[in-house]
């Protein structure tokens, strides 16, 4: 059951809109903008990397692609769970130093494909975050939650 | 269908007989220089042989020479592909055996009006 | 087969033609005399400008026509090749290169000042010859009567010499175009064929009087008989309302015939004349075979292949051998022998197919080495210091997108030998060298590597003066303790350069870090040694392939990896013994001490090791490493897959590949093993808790 996001977001400059995948990681919702998400795949099995960094452990076979997978609970220091029915494997498309690099992110759950506007940005709380505020674009309203928009680039580099 | 010959040490200018000659559906095979195209003439007994004079190897002249002697290849006719107009290295050539020549450059109207003048279906 | 572009298959070779024209121009300048290298630039140009005209480059038919009259006469011994000569001929096959290359980017003005350059060269005497214009002769012989010569139709006499067949023309053949201008009415005339059994059936007795009805002109019946002009009497009388009257008769050169006259004979006894090819009927088909024979046997002829096909080819066979290895996983589990049979029979296949795809992507080197002698001349000029240029191993075949990124590191590599490494003349002497620096560069098969060198006999490396830029420029803290090696290493720092004054060559941008780094993402590595006063010489080591690699698959733990089958050279079962003693670091192995790794360890896998752990022993020249594993799986045609960049900081993976399953295992980086098992023997433990 691949779901294949092909839908393009319309321009951003000017409505501010976004067209956001959301995910479901640990207790958090992350919206990751569409134009960064190639494809959406069933977790496959991932071949440990001895050596990487803790939050890029492990590489995938994505249609002949080795890719890294990266573990965003690692990153947020959120606590490991086993894979459930729901576990997705979101494969990102990001750019590391002008280069187009491929990058899986597992999500617990992928929720839905919906608009969000930059003009609901909340500031970013100082106080209470567990996370790095580096890695995070901005946080919105979504549903009466807040969702996080990251800033993929800054957590994998 | 004919077996033509094209002989030359220029691939542009034997793709570019070749495909100048597409329309009259001759098969035309191809070498690289004029030992390769001795060999080619013996084994493949082309209609017509469509060569340049300036090769490594062994020269247009000494091609046309050899294919000459060769008695299996009697009566084949020989073309031979100039640069140069004077009337020297035309001489030379038909002395040598040549039956014809094309001057380069040629257009492909000239090419295949020789090639139907000395091919015969 | 495909059809190419004529057009782009000239731009293809004229790119050959000019690294073959500068290749012997180059070569002239240390062998003026040398009669094959003249010929062979000669040709090229004399192949440039009859291709350039036909393919609509004029102004390079033209340019190169003056360029040609030049080496004709060196050809011919009119002008000798001197240096002055070398150095404008290599810029008039710029300007031509430009001319096909960016004709938008080239100046006339340029063009015409190397063109009286070369001038300058030209013998006086043999100045330009006056070129004709095709069968001028016989053209300026019809015009003045052409235009008038419109009749209702032509009377020809149409007179062959005798030995008009040996050059392969078929009279009848003539006959049949004239044809074509009209309805004609021929009449053969036999009075001068002989006798049967003196006929000699290879020569023309015949003679014809035609009539040919048509408003053709006198110039389209020489255009029928053009190639045999000057074999034949033509006479040709317009047809007039009035009768026959003798226009013009073309006699050619008298044909000197010395056979009399003969009795007029039986015409049947004609028959025989019209040459009949000999070829049997079955002849095509069987000739056919023939030449694909040939083509087999000789392996003379090349077919040139878009590099972009190649690629898609071998991606093609990559995926094909991750399909055919997943096979040979499914058969491995079924008792059915037919389907373990086609899965052996289809392995094979594809290793052929692979090896063989491998072996239509690998180029010899040398043409990379032709690049560079340009570099080298025009380098040592530039910077006044003399250069030999010697190269080696030209024939060492490499992936051709392999030579294709080495070219840059080459480059600079070379560019740094000239203008860092050797010294300039009278240092040269002072030191009491030979005036005339020397680069060599080198290519050599090493096991599944190939070696290239790139050596200078300058000054060396000055170890102080690396390290004293590398302060200055804060890479190293004043002071620290480097070896020697170390601190050459320093060379491949971002925005080094110790060069201490700014020459011609320098804002390029590329460093050696470019060349470094080029040459890991090549998965090589790169050596340096140096011997002060003596000077430099720098390895590349490099994989013979990008592509796919023979394997061996191993596990380790739950994992499994693949070590390049190259680089092993025997694998056994670790004893008992050695198993027990696991505060050791080596292995006897018959008598050498070899260093290992556990790789449990090395990869920090978690539970009990299987009970019988398997040794491999990799290496690489004289280096040797053991390396200790759970269980030896097999062979394995390995497609390589680089790592991300996000791996990049990744270093005991060299890559990665696909296994039958589906699932992705890494490929070992047998040099940097090598490097930390070098290490455990320099009593650096790395993991002494194990």
């Amino acid at each position: 059951m691949d779901q294949i996001v092909e839908t393009r977001p319309r321009a951003e400059a000017e409505s501010e809109q976004m067209q956001v995948v959301m995910l479901g990681i640990g207790d958090e919702v992350f919206a990751l903008n569409t134009m960064l998400v190639r494809e959406i795949i069933d977790p496959v099995p991932a071949t440990r990397v001895a050596g990487a960094r803790p939050y890029l452990p492990c590489v995938v076979n994505v249609r002949g692609n080795v890719i890294p997978l990266a573990d965003l609970r690692s990153r947020f220091g959120m606590a490991k769970t086993a894979a459930t029915a729901d576990t997705r494997i979101v494969v990102l498309e990001i750019e590391i130093d002008r280069d187009p690099v491929l990058v899986g992110v597992v999500a617990d759950k992928v929720h839905e494909v919906t608009q969000i506007s930059r003009a609901d940005a909340q500031p970013t709380p100082r106080v209470g975050m567990r996370w790095n505020p580096e890695f995070i674009s901005f946080i919105t309203k979504w549903r009466d939650e807040f969702v996080i928009v990251p800033n993929m680039e800054r957590i994998l580099s | 269908m004919a077996t033509i010959l094209t002989v030359d040490d220029s691939p542009s200018i034997r793709q570019m007989i070749k495909v100048a000659l597409a329309p009259l559906g001759h098969n035309v095979i191809e070498a690289g220089d004029g030992a390769q195209g001795l060999e080619k003439a013996k084994a493949s007994r082309p209609q017509l042989v469509i060569t340049d004079l300036n090769m490594p190897v062994m020269n247009g002249m000494e091609l046309i020479k050899a294919l000459r002697a060769t008695p299996a290849l009697t009566g084949l006719p020989i073309v031979f592909l100039t640069t140069e107009s004077n009337d020297t290295v035309k001489q030379e050539a038909k002395k040598a055996g040549a039956t014809g020549w094309i001057t380069k450059p040629f257009s492909q109207d000239q090419l295949q009006a020789v090639v139907n003048k000395l091919v015969r279906s | 087969m495909t059809t190419l572009d004529p057009v782009e298959v000239f731009r293809q070779e004229a790119s050959d033609l000019f690294e073959a024209l500068e290749g012997a121009l180059l070569d002239l300048g240390s062998r003026p005399d040398d009669r094959e290298l003249i010929d062979t630039a000669f040709r090229a140009l004399h192949t440039i400008k009859g291709s350039g005209a036909m393919f609509g480059f004029d102004k390079v038919a033209a340019f190169t026509h003056e360029f040609e009259t030049a080496f004709d006469q060196v050809r011919k011994g009119e002008i000798s090749v001197s240096k002055d000569l070398i150095s404008v001929a290599l810029s008039a096959k710029d300007y031509i290169r430009a001319l096909i290359e960016a004709p938008e980017g080239t100046d006339s003005i340029i063009g015409d000042a190397i063109l009286d350059e070369l001038r300058r060269f030209v013998a006086p005497a043999a100045a330009v010859v006056p070129a004709e214009a095709p069968s001028a002769a016989a053209a300026a012989a019809v015009a003045p009567t052409a235009a008038a010569a419109r009749s209702r139709g032509w009377q020809l006499h149409i007179e062959f010499d005798r030995d008009v067949l040996r050059n392969g023309s078929n009279p009848l053949d003539y006959l049949d175009d004239l044809r074509k201008l009209g309805t004609a009415f021929a009449t053969a005339r036999t009075e001068d064929v002989p006798l049967l059994d003196e006929l000699e059936p290879e020569l023309c007795f015949l003679k014809w009087d035609v009539t040919l009805n048509s408003d053709c002109d006198r110039a389209a019946i020489d255009d029928v008989f053009m190639f045999v002009q000057d074999e034949m009497v033509l006479s040709c009388e317009p047809l007039t309302d009035a009768g026959a009257e003798v226009e013009t008769a073309i006699e050619a050169p008298a044909p000197v015939i010395a056979a009399p006259p003969l009795a007029p004979s039986a015409p049947e006894a004609a028959a025989p004349l019209r040459p009949e090819p000999e070829k049997p009927a079955a002849a095509p088909a069987k000739s056919k075979g023939d030449e694909q024979r040939r083509f087999d046997d000789k392996g003379l002829a090349t077919v040139r292949v878009q590099a972009q096909r190649l690629d898609e080819l071998m991606d093609r066979v990559g995926e094909l051998v991750i399909a055919q290895a997943r096979l040979s996983q499914l058969a491995a589990t079924t008792d059915d022998i037919s389907i373990k049979a086609i899965a052996e029979e289809i392995e094979r296949l594809a290793a052929g197919l692979r090896d063989t795809t491998m072996g239509a992507r690998m180029v010899p080197i040398g043409s990379l080495f032709g690049r560079f002698r340009r570099l080298v001349h025009d380098l040592s000029r530039d910077l006044g210091k003399p250069v030999d240029f010697v190269t080696s191993g030209e024939d060492t075949e490499l992936d051709k997108t392999m030579i294709e990124r080495l070219a840059d590191p080459l480059v600079h590599l070379i560019r740094n030998a000239i203008d860092h490494g050797i010294e300039d003349t009278a240092s040269r002497a002072a030191a009491g060298k030979t005036e005339i620096g020397r680069i060599e560069i080198a290519a050599i098969h090493s096991g599944a590597q190939v070696l290239v060198t790139v050596r200078d006999n300058g000054a060396g490396l000055n170890a102080a003066r690396i390290r004293a830029k590398a302060e200055e420029q804060g890479l190293i803290q004043p002071g620290a303790v480097l070896s020697d090696d170390d601190v050459h290493q320093l060379l491949f720092q971002p925005g080094f350069s110790t060069a201490q004054t700014i020459s011609t060559l320098s804002g390029r941008g590329v460093g050696m870090d470019v060349v470094k780094r080029t040459i890991d993402a090549m998965r090589g590595s790169i050596d340096i040694s140096t011997q002060p006063g003596r000077g430099t010489t720098v390895t590349l080591r490099l994989p013979l392939t990008l592509a796919i690699i023979e394997g061996l698959l191993i596990r380790v733990g739950e994992g499994r990896y693949i070590i390049p089958l190259a680089a092993v050279e025997e694998c056994a079962e670790l004893s008992a013994e050695e198993e027990r003693v696991r505060g050791r670091d080596f292995l006897n192995m018959r008598g050498d001490l070899v260093p290992f790794l556990r790789l449990r360890d090395l990869f920090d896998v978690a539970g009990q090791p299987d009970r019988h752990q398997k040794i491999i022993i990799a290496s690489s020249g004289e280096t040797r490493v053991g390396l200790i594993a759970d269980q030896i799986i097999g062979s394995h045609q390995s497609v390589i897959k680089s790592l991300s960049k996000l791996h990049s900081d990744v270093t005991m993976f060299s890559g990665a590949t696909i296994l039958g399953d589906g699932s992705a295992a890494l490929i070992l980086d047998v040099a940097q093993l090598l490097a930390i098992g070098a290490n455990v023997g320099d009593g650096k433990h790395l993991n002494e808790a194990a």
